[in-house]
């Protein structure tokens, strides 16, 4: 396996680990919150709300601009 | 009441269009060039600004509880991918220069916005995105 597609593969379970976790969310009485619910938690705070953003500015700077 | 609500809908409109054709304008620009990342840098240094000068406003609806132990997990993703990307981030050529061995996910999308119009939707959806946190 060349180390393409070894770090294609990487992203690919990323992704999957994220889908995975998002439907156990969605179980009732799950532990593991709705993404949703946790981005709303992380901006009632100032620190949070800054924090998201950088992260949202950091993707721009990425893929647009890097 | 109608008025207020008419003025709305008219900043609302206008902000759209603005943001369109930033997009449009800076979806143009070269990348790497000076003009593509003064594009990001000006609307990302606005929002961390308004972000940090905002007081958090009450949730009209009551935001639901967050279990800690829950919220690892998503944190334990988010750094795993911060890891992944940095691992194909340090191996590349040089900071502007992809590889082809170990892509980033933006060397990894480059062929998708590759083109003008591609690049200009995918930025009017990053400034939609930051938007949408702001307004939260």
């Amino acid at each position: 396996m060349s180390s393409r597609a070894v770090t294609i593969a990487g992203f690919l379970l990323l992704a999957l680990a994220g889908l995975g976790l998002h439907l156990r969310a969605r179980r009732p009485g799950s532990r593991v919150p709705r993404f949703g619910d946790l981005l709303g938690a992380l901006l009632e705070t100032r620190r949070g709300r800054v924090g998201v953003v950088l992260v949202w500015w950091w993707l721009g700077w990425h893929f647009f601009a890097r | 009441m109608a008025m207020r609500s008419r003025a709305l809908e008219a900043r609302g409109g206008l902000a759209v269009g603005v943001a369109v054709v930033y997009a449009w304008v800076a979806g143009g620009f070269e990348r790497f060039s000076w003009p593509a990342t003064a594009s990001v840098f000006l609307p990302g240094a606005l929002a961390v600004v308004a972000a940090g000068r905002r007081r958090p406003a009450p949730p009209a609806v009551p935001a639901r509880e967050v279990d800690p132990r829950g919220a690892v997990l998503w944190l334990a993703l988010f750094l795993g991918f911060c890891a992944w990307e940095l691992e194909a981030f340090v191996q590349q050529p040089s900071p502007t220069e992809g590889s082809w061995d170990h892509p980033t996910l933006s060397v990894l999308a480059d062929p998708v916005l590759a083109s003008h119009p591609a690049r200009s939707l995918a930025l009017l959806g990053w400034l939609a995105m930051g938007w949408s946190v702001l307004r939260r």
